[in-house]
């Protein structure tokens, strides 16, 4: 599956009151619609650091999509979500160990023994979820899994190299603060959380 | 001088600023001192730019937050400064020491009615404000 197609899955199965942090001007361009529940960032170190102080105040769901090369630079907000100990804080990363925006230059991921597994033992529980979207599982088992989902948690899921050349969206036009601002302080939507 | 006990106060109790982040620097030590989670809530984070990244979230949650980090590394958070000012967002910085050319500045004096007005012009105009707090004891 490759990071549009990918995309598009992943944004199917968030409920309507999540908040959703996208970083990387490669997965901003891809993404299919930007309504009021995101923000996007071009540094994921941003995106993570932002999404700590927001799951902080909100008991909504937030959840920030990045890629795998991104959340090396940016190891140490890792370190932060796993300390703020949130539940409602979820990592969800497209990775196939390369720079797609940058011509699909490797990175040094393959040298890593378990970046899923460096992930885990700084105190984010770890999941692949790549099997889920094979096509050999049914929608209510992938919703049934993105609606126990309980943090703070890294999900990884493998894509294929290549991107979608799209036009670069202009990313402060579509992020409005003010309709976001709303959207998170709205308490009448409630929250996803799951609740066991 | 300004007392930090007071300075604090006048912060979190009559501004209504109750969240903190920052990284430990020694020029914020009376603040340390009188720190207290009856009135507040501080988030000590790994580094500046995450505790940049922490506050500027809550805030725009709605809640008003203050980032309390070393005035030397004020120039390697620019780019929150910029994601700030482009999305029109206020949130205020504690800085030990003056650092001119950033965002608007204002040394903490005993006269809390200029900071109340440059406080507030900075929340209307949808500013980051730069407190700089070498003065408080």
């Amino acid at each position: 599956m490759r990071r549009n197609a990918a995309l598009k899955s992943i944004l199917k199965f968030l409920k309507h009151n999540d908040v959703i942090i996208v970083s990387g001007s490669g997965l901003i361009n891809e993404i299919p619609v930007i309504d009021r529940r995101m923000m996007c960032f071009e540094r994921a170190d941003m995106a993570l650091s932002f999404s700590v102080g927001m799951s902080m105040v909100t008991e909504k769901r937030v959840f920030v999509i990045c890629e795998d090369v991104d959340l090396l630079k940016s190891y140490n907000v890792l370190l932060q979500i796993s300390a703020s100990k949130r539940q409602n804080i979820f990592v969800l990363v497209l990775g196939c160990d390369r720079y797609q925006d940058f011509g699909g230059q490797y990175s040094i991921l393959s040298g890593i023994r378990s970046l899923m597994g460096s992930v885990f033992s700084i105190g984010l529980i770890s999941h692949n979820l790549t099997k889920l979207f094979d096509g050999s599982s049914g929608d209510i088992i992938i919703s049934d899994v993105f609606n126990k989902l309980r943090g703070p948690m890294c999900v990884f899921f493998d894509v294929e190299p290549g991107i979608v050349k799209r036009k670069e969206r202009d990313l402060y036009k579509l992020c409005n603060k003010g309709v976001f601002s709303n959207f998170v302080n709205d308490t009448d939507l409630g929250t996803s959380m799951f609740v066991p | 001088m300004v007392k930090a006990k007071m300075f604090l106060k006048f912060l979190c109790e009559e501004l209504d600023y109750r969240f903190f982040s920052g990284v430990p620097c020694c020029g914020f030590k009376p603040i340390y001192d009188c720190m207290s989670s009856k009135f507040m809530h501080y988030i000590p984070a790994v580094s500046e730019r995450v505790a940049f990244g922490v506050s500027v979230g809550a805030s725009v949650a709605g809640i008003k937050s203050v980032v309390m980090i070393d005035s030397s590394y004020l120039f390697a958070n620019l780019d929150w400064f910029d994601f700030c000012k482009n999305i029109g967002h206020h949130i205020l910085v504690m800085t030990n020491k003056e650092v001119k050319n950033v965002a608007p500045i204002i040394v903490v004096d005993p006269d809390f009615e200029t900071l109340r007005t440059f406080i507030s012009n900075t929340e209307l105009k949808n500013q980051v404000g730069i407190l700089v707090l070498n003065e408080v004891k």
